[in-house]
């Protein structure tokens, strides 16, 4: 059971992520605003539903946190959609996800004193140098 | 670049918040709820404002696409947490950037440099190396 819930979840972040590609690639840039808008709003639906089935109240530290989480994904979203237009996918796609984590780990041992184990201090170096060769053509 | 650069560090920012809340406890799906709700927000008055809504039939099928994969793929990492660690199942769903890259590579013919080939074998091991159990701390 583990298994399959894990790979249908790696199956559907894939296909969400390559409809950004697409949407970048078949509207030529004119249209990704509104993309990324309706992106969002479809998971806004999808969630205000998942919400009403478990029967959520949302407490106010929870809307608080949310908000912020908000704001820096839709600015987020919108300079990842620029640099989808700009660079090819090859390189957006790695770098984001690795960066994303190193930013993640670096900060967190900075903001929460969590330690870094020695795998991932090997993690740090190898998503450093995956980053500046992916970067370079 | 610098639009790359700036989408890693706001996602960075929403993944510390997330860990944040993950310490405090708040529920997930409140979170997401209210995330989405700033997101819609946000992106509407910057399109209003700055750019201008470009509705086509293509556009709004990628992001509803997108947008209930993404909610579906969450629903399903959440649902696999009660079956397996959650380290590995967060490192299988990181992994999932291969999707996009292939598909930058088979649609859309983008041929990666040898050394950006090596980037980009480097970047699982990378994900692999530096995912921490979430919660732990």
């Amino acid at each position: 059971m583990w298994l399959k819930l894990v790979l249908a979840s790696f199956l559907l972040c894939g296909i969400s992520d390559t409809t950004w590609k697409m949407a970048g690639e078949t509207s030529g840039g004119y249209a990704v605003n509104t993309y990324i808008f309706f992106f969002h709003t479809f998971a806004l639906i999808s969630a205000v539903i998942a919400a009403i089935i478990m029967k959520k109240k949302i407490t106010r530290i929870e809307f608080l946190l949310g908000a912020i989480v908000g704001f820096t994904l839709g600015v987020g979203g919108i300079c990842s959609m620029k640099a989808i237009l700009q660079i090819p996918g090859i390189v957006f796609f790695p770098v984001s996800s690795g960066g994303s984590l190193l930013t993640v780990t670096v900060m967190a041992h900075i903001l929460w004193k969590e330690k870094i184990s020695p795998k991932q201090i090997a993690g740090l170096i190898l998503a450093v140098v995956s980053i500046v060769l992916i970067s370079m053509k | 670049m610098i639009y790359l650069l700036i989408s890693v560090v706001f996602f960075a920012v929403a993944a510390l918040l997330y860990k944040y809340a993950n310490h405090i406890n708040c529920d997930r799906i409140s979170i997401i709820v209210s995330e989405r709700i700033v997101t819609v927000m946000l992106l509407f008055i910057y399109i209003v404002l700055f750019d201008r809504f470009a509705l086509s039939p293509v556009i709004t099928l990628l992001a509803l696409a997108g947008g209930t994969t993404i909610f579906l793929s969450r629903i399903a990492l959440l649902a696999s947490l009660k079956y397996g660690k959650v380290s590995s199942s967060w490192t299988i769903v990181n992994l999932s950037v291969v999707i996009p890259v292939f598909a930058s590579i088979f649609l859309w013919h983008e041929i990666p440099s040898n050394r950006q080939i090596v980037g980009l074998l480097l970047v699982p091991a990378a994900i692999g190396l530096l995912q921490e159990e979430p919660g732990e701390h």
